[in-house]
């Protein structure tokens, strides 16, 4: 963090003001005097610096650092009525991101898998692969989740089954309201769980 | 010295920059535009679907794969339009054949389907083919003479389909289709349709497959004429049912499938 | 007064600028500074990475004119560029090979730099700014890559996260800090714009800046001699009073060599990008289309091998421990290091490691480009099986054949070098397995093969190999091997099956 900026306009406008309100040395005064003045003037600038590149960091750096700050990025999606998830099937559903704006494009769809074990029973995983994310398929013959960058294989209830990822797929929370399936979403799916 | 250099320089730099403007739109690196790819009832739509979605079991030209050839200008006029869309479609259950549209995000388009039906025609079709014995494609769930069908059996096919596999013989059978194994993997209408249409393109021991015009082989190894009848058709099949130990295996994926026909 | 002559007005106003700005003498120091005589074609690789850099620059201005910086029109404006902008698509070329050719000086550069011994005193510091520059151009590289804002960058920045998410404790921010929100999205390419065009552009310029400094201050070393070490006491003195006996001034005489490289590779450059044009954009960046394949640029590729060959259990260890030690080594390496001997000759550890490093990202980019441990997706459906592999063949074993394209085996195993190449090769699997040994192998997996026996009923896995009993190289035509009957573990008839469908319902 940048506690002292010496480019930060505000600061250097006030400090600058304060110049001229200040008396001219006076040419009587001892040595000692002009000193402790001088003195103080350099503390007095450092000081009001240092305030208003503090003040004037709050903005800057808090919007930069601002998505850090989400505690709580997952949110409750709809998916789809439960009654039209076949039990045995796995299928890939769509969800938008819940923080999605405007400018996002068809970045805003977000996909995930959906399990259906039997009616109102479930089990939702994420597309990122648990390795580094890239999107796994699913292949209903071989009832395997296949990744295209790195060759992690999962089976059809998420676990690992070979390659290189630590874990099985990522899952999402889920729960049944009004006949509704519904996730607990938004946040990119990875190792560290939202906190 | 110098100077006429620089003048020959001069001219030199502005010639590639003309001829630089001039040539930019013929250079190779220029990207071709963006279009609409083929529809799939164009030739080259066609092709391209086809060698990325049913190349692997079907053949790469559309013949000599481990699955039912379709460029069998017979077996196409045979089969309605209706009917390969729906296989295309939703599959077909109980065999290897995985269905490419319906509700999911990933599946094809319905139109894109009926595009394709389309394409497979114009490309591998031929109207006026018709099956040899004008004999339907379909099976059709019936009440058949299971026990004509064994006799026509040992009469015409025993000789290439020996009940039980030789040991170690490979120039005078092709293979047992008996074998419970088997016909645990294919439907009614897979055998169906081998036996209507026959297998010509695979260079099979000791012969190709002959459809259902014949000619065959008798037990001994004599050639047998004569076509086959519709019934006839319908005998051999329901034998060869009959000998399944148990149902039909259904692979995973019939239960969406017959899930989503509903919808 | 004197005569007013045209190059007297010339000179006059010079003069006056020179008064004003005092920035003649910068100039004639940085351009006529002695430099010794033997710096030869050696030396031509910096002058060639700032050359590149300052076509980075002046395309990326251009093409600031027309690329719209936003998630929802970051594609179109790129397809708008290629297609409609006069000459747009040669100023992508230009601007993603340029890109490339930067990293390939820079490396060859620091190379030259690191075998010479040049880091050594009194040149720590041009060492340091040189490492951070590299730091510098690579992430201008990445995220410049996402710039494209196609399948490619979105995937890629999943990977990002996914390293960023295995930081102990802070993982969750850092990653919540470069996407710039808990998900990828337009916040995301925002920041990369931020970085690409004025975080890491501005750096580059200052760290340039300092560079080419200190090479002025310090003077370019001199080609290294065996038995000449640096012996920083001495070194400055003898440096000058040889630079002054013997050293030339950098332009006209040195600058002709990097004038005549650059000016070449300028030219290379223009016909590569001409000839090749511009790198995509690929797939749209939409993460509801799973069937993406995402690949990093050239560059990047022997990273992305890496991390498919690193050992899982040691993996995060190496992406988060590894860099930031690396680097930190690398910048340290003039201060460990900082005297003697400057010849490689006299170095062969340094050879050694150069030449080691060389092959090892050569060989894991060629394994990138091929990268042989992802499964080919859709092998299944688009790899046809040789005809001589299915003539002859049982209807069983032809069904098998059928099984092995539908239970997706083909997307990791080839035949006849068709298919995946995660799995080994079934060209001749019958000649090394038996029929039980098949048959374990596909139910229960092992070496890094997935259990297929819930996937697979007993008819389909007696077809797969009877199929896979076939597959003996291709050097017998017929059934013998797959023939049914000989197989003494085959069972009689089918095991009910249960249909995994219902299975999976437990």
């Amino acid at each position: 963090m940048n506690q002292h900026d010496p480019s930060n306009k505000p600061a250097a406008n006030e400090s600058a003001a304060n110049k001229p309100t200040n008396p001219a040395p006076c040419g009587g005064c001892g040595a000692g005097a002009s000193e402790n003045r001088r003195g103080f003037l350099f503390a007095a600038g450092t000081t009001l610096l240092t305030i208003g590149g503090a003040l004037a960091a709050v903005p800057i750096v808090g919007a930069a650092l601002a998505p850090a700050a989400n505690r709580n990025p997952n949110k409750w999606l709809p998916l789809a009525k439960t009654d039209t998830f076949v039990p045995g099937d796995t299928v890939l559903m769509k969800f938008t991101n819940p923080w999605s704006t405007p400018d996002d494009g068809v970045s805003r769809e977000n996909a995930c898998y959906v399990r259906c074990l039997e009616p109102g029973k479930f089990q939702v995983f994420a597309v990122n692969c648990a390795h580094l994310g890239c999107p796994v398929e699913w292949f209903e013959q071989s009832r395997l989740f296949m990744c295209p960058c790195h060759g992690g294989v999962y089976y059809e209830d998420g676990s690992r089954a070979s390659g290189p990822p630590p874990r099985g797929l990522f899952e999402y929370e889920w729960r049944l309201t009004d006949g509704n399936l519904e996730i607990l979403g938004g946040r990119l799916p990875g190792l560290q769980e939202g906190t | 010295m110098i100077r006429p250099m620089m003048r020959v320089n001069t001219a030199v730099a502005l010639t590639i920059a003309l001829a630089s403007l001039a040539a930019c739109d013929q250079l190779p690196g220029k990207p071709a535009l963006r279009v609409a790819p083929p529809t799939l009832d164009t030739a080259a739509g066609f092709a391209g679907f086809y060698s990325e979605n049913c190349a692997g079991c079907h053949g790469a030209d559309g013949t000599q794969g481990p699955a039912r050839p379709m460029r069998d200008a017979v077996y196409l006029a045979a089969v309605p339009d209706d009917a390969m869309f729906n296989m295309l479609r939703n599959g077909i259950e109980g065999t290897r054949m995985p269905g490419f549209g319906g509700n999911r995000i990933t599946a094809v388009d319905d139109a894109a389907l009926t595009a394709f039906v389309k394409g497979m025609r114009t490309a591998w079709g031929n109207a006026s083919a018709t099956a040899p014995t004008n004999i339907a494609w379909a099976h059709q769930p019936g009440k058949a003479d299971a026990e004509h069908g064994r006799e026509l059996f040992d009469a015409r096919c025993v000789s290439c389909h020996p009940r039980t596999q030789p040991v170690g013989s490979s120039a005078t059978v092709s293979g047992s289709v008996t074998d419970p194994f088997y016909l645990r993997l294919v439907s009614d209408q897979h055998l169906r349709t081998s036996i209507v249409f026959g297998r010509n393109d695979l260079n099979s021991a000791p012969a190709n497959m002959p459809s259902a015009a014949g000619p065959f082989q008798d037990g001994n190894g004599q050639r047998v004429d004569g076509a086959l009848s519709s019934s006839d058709v319908d005998d051999l099949v329901a034998y060869l049912s009959g000998l399944r130990s148990s149902p039909l295996y259904a692979p995973p994926t019939s239960a969406a499938q017959s899930k989503d026909e509903t919808k | 007064m004197s005569e007013m002559t045209p190059k007297r007005a010339i000179f006059d106003a010079l003069n006056w600028l020179d008064e004003r700005t005092g920035l003649f003498w910068i100039l004639r120091r940085s351009v006529f500074h002695r430099v010794p005589r033997n710096a030869k074609w050696w030396y031509v690789f910096g002058s060639a990475t700032m050359m590149f850099f300052t076509i980075q620059i002046v395309t990326g201005i251009v093409l600031a004119m027309f690329y719209a910086p936003s998630a929802a029109q970051a594609y179109e404006s790129l397809v708008y560029i290629n297609e409609q902008v006069p000459f747009g698509w040669m100023l992508r070329a230009m601007h993603g090979w340029s890109s490339n050719a930067m990293c390939l000086m820079m490396l060859v550069h620091m190379m030259q730099v690191f075998l010479h011994g040049s880091y050594k005193y009194p040149r720590e510091l041009t060492w340091v700014a040189g490492v951070f520059l590299c730091l510098t151009t690579l992430g201008l590289a990445f995220t410049g890559q996402i710039m494209r804002w196609d399948a490619d960058a979105y995937w890629g920045l999943g990977i990002g996260a996914a390293i960023m998410d295995r930081a102990p404790g802070i993982g969750n921010q850092l990653r919540a800090v470069m996407l710039g929100g808990p998900q990828i999205s337009g916040a995301t390419l925002s920041r990369f714009f931020a970085l690409h065009v004025f975080i890491l552009p501005g750096s580059a310029i200052a760290l340039i800046g300092f560079h080419l400094y200190s090479v002025l201050r310090q003077g370019i070393s001199e080609m290294p001699k065996a038995g000449e070490p640096v012996v920083p006491a001495t070194y400055r003195k003898e440096y000058e009073e040889r630079t002054h006996k013997t050293g030339v001034p950098f332009y006209p005489d040195a600058a002709r060599r990097d004038m005549v490289f650059c000016g070449a590779a300028l030219i290379v450059l223009i016909g590569i990008a001409a000839w090749f044009g511009p790198m995509g954009p690929g797939e749209l960046p939409d993460p509801t289309i799973i069937e993406a394949s995402p690949r990093p640029d050239g560059l990047f590729l022997w990273i992305y091998s890496a991390l498919a060959l690193l050992p899982p259990a040691s993996e995060t260890f190496l992406l988060l421990a590894v860099p930031p030690v690396a680097i930190a080594f690398l910048a340290a390496i003039p201060f460990i290091f900082n005297r003697g001997e400057r010849a490689p000759s006299q170095r062969p550890v340094s050879v050694l490691i150069v030449v080691l490093l060389c092959t090892a990202i050569g060989v894991l980019t060629w394994l990138g480009m091929s990268s042989p441990w992802g499964p080919k997706m859709d092998a299944w459906t688009s790899t046809p099986t040789a005809v001589q592999y299915l003539q002859q063949r049982t209807p069983l074993e032809l069904q098998g054949a059928l099984e092995f394209q539908f239970a997706q085996c083909r997307n990791c195993h080839a035949i006849d070098d068709a298919g995946g190449q995660r799995g080994p090769d079934l060209t001749d699997v019958a000649t090394r397995l038996s029929w039980d040994q098949l048959m374990r192998q596909i139910q229960q997996g092992g070496g890094n093969m997935p259990a297929y026996g819930k996937a697979l009923s007993s008819s389909e896995m007696q077809a797969l190999v009877a199929f896979l009993s076939t597959l003996d190289g291709g050097d017998l035509a017929a059934t013998l091997p797959g023939a049914l009957e000989q197989q003494p573990a085959r069972d009689a008839v089918p095991q009910a099956d249960a249909n995994p469908a219902a299975n999976s319902s437990r």
